[in-house]
């Protein structure tokens, strides 16, 4: 019982307080009082309401209060379905910004890659998650395949090396390819480490979130 | 905090250079030209206000009629 | 500080419009609208956090929600029909500004329909006939 009139009078007291503040918050003008007057019909609405609790078969507020600005104001939508349809918006959203981060960001990473060395980027590839509401993405992990420069210009930048190699080298000709192949993974080795570097170093990820792969080193 | 005050200036500018417009043109005997400028000029300025109106009455939407 | 921005800018205004009304009053009520557009959208978010606190309050209150609801349409419509009505009374148009006006009162007391029918109901059920 004492619950029951507590919950009934801090009701009433809330109201009331809502109701002049807002009597605060009112442009002045000649729409005053009839303000005044809707809101001392809702603070009596809301001091009767354990009668209507009593005599009434459970009849619906909201039911009754809607029914005329609904026909005024075309459709209004209940609170609930515009909440869950905000949801609904936030989610997309947030989809479309994670993708537009990524793709923002594979395309800033392609071209600062390309730029610094001479690597052609096969493909690169940004990880993120959102985190938490009003926090701005992440990146989770750094994926990215490279392929040292195209012949020419990679041959003219190895040719003195290697043409001294060859020299020393002459007598086991058939090695050559061999030797090529074995070459070819610390050269791997000192570009996924380069970029790597890089990558951590521009981004500020950990370099264990960025992947490199490197392709083909001709 | 002030929210787009530029738009204020904007407008005074347009106005104040639409103005001239329209004396020199009137000086010029060109009657007709200055009342177009006048119109384009007041079309232009009209159009920015109603931007700014909706974003009124959109927000006043949002505050006070579908929080709750 | 708020209130020094917002007088600078009415000032400011005040001196455009001045200006800018010998030569074409048209533009100059232009700027006066979007003067009064923009310091109460500065505002806006200052009273948008008290509906939010008061919202909060009556939610923890269990208060029925069709009444802030009410309460914050009511205002909202207060607001509006202020506005318009401020403006075409600042253009020379003193009766579409009162007739701006009605149709916020009427609004206004249209919302204000379903709660005096419900009292009215209770109050007749209670009585014995």
């Amino acid at each position: 019982m004492i619950q029951w009139l507590s919950e009934w009078l801090k009701q009433i007291v809330l109201l009331v307080l809502i109701a002049t503040f807002m009597d605060l918050l009112l442009p002045n003008n000649a729409m005053e009082r009839y303000v005044k007057l809707v809101m001392g019909l809702l603070i009596v609405l809301a001091i009767l309401s354990p009668i209507f609790q009593i005599i009434k078969h459970d009849f619906d507020l909201t039911s009754l209060a809607f029914q005329q600005p609904k026909e005024i104001r075309g459709d209004l939508t209940s609170v609930e379905t515009i909440r869950q349809q905000g949801k609904e918006l936030q989610q997309q959203q947030d989809q479309w910004v994670k993708d537009q981060v990524e793709s923002q960001l594979e395309k800033t990473i392609r071209q600062s890659v390309e730029k610094e060395f001479d690597v052609e980027v096969m493909e690169a590839q940004v990880v993120t998650n959102t985190g938490e509401k009003g926090k701005s993405p992440a990146i989770r992990q750094l994926r990215i395949k490279i392929r040292p420069e195209p012949p020419p210009k990679d041959r003219t930048a190895m040719k003195p090396v290697e043409r001294i190699d060859l020299v020393r080298i002459q007598p086991g000709m058939s090695e050559e390819p061999n030797e090529k192949k074995k070459a070819a993974t610390p050269e791997e080795r000192r570009w996924r480490d380069r970029i790597t570097r890089f990558l951590s170093e521009s981004w500020k990820v950990e370099p264990r979130q960025v992947r490199v792969t490197v392709e083909g080193v001709s | 905090m002030p929210y787009n005050v530029d738009a204020i200036f904007q407008i005074a500018g347009i106005g104040i250079i639409v103005a001239m417009l329209h004396t020199v043109l009137k000086q010029m005997g060109k009657e007709d030209y200055a009342h177009w400028v006048t119109l384009i000029g007041f079309v232009v300025v009209l159009f920015m206000v109603v931007v700014y109106v909706e974003d009124l009455f959109q927000t006043i939407k949002n505050v006070f009629l579908f929080s709750s | 500080m708020d209130i020094i921005q917002v007088v600078g800018l009415g000032l400011v205004a005040t001196f455009l419009i001045l200006v800018v009304k010998e030569q074409k009053p048209v533009f100059a009520f232009l700027l006066a609208t979007v003067t009064g557009v923009i310091i109460f959208l500065s505002l806006v978010g200052k009273i948008s956090d008290v509906v939010g606190v008061l919202t909060r309050l009556a939610d923890q209150a269990k208060v029925n929600t069709m009444f802030l609801e009410t309460i914050l349409k009511i205002i909202g419509i207060a607001y509006i029909a202020e506005f318009g009505a401020q403006v075409t009374r600042d253009a020379g148009q003193g009766s579409i500004a009162s007739k701006i006006e009605l149709a916020g009162k009427i609004l206004i007391m249209v919302m204000a329909i379903p709660i005096i029918t419900v009292i009215i109901e209770t109050i007749v059920q209670i009585l014995p006939a």
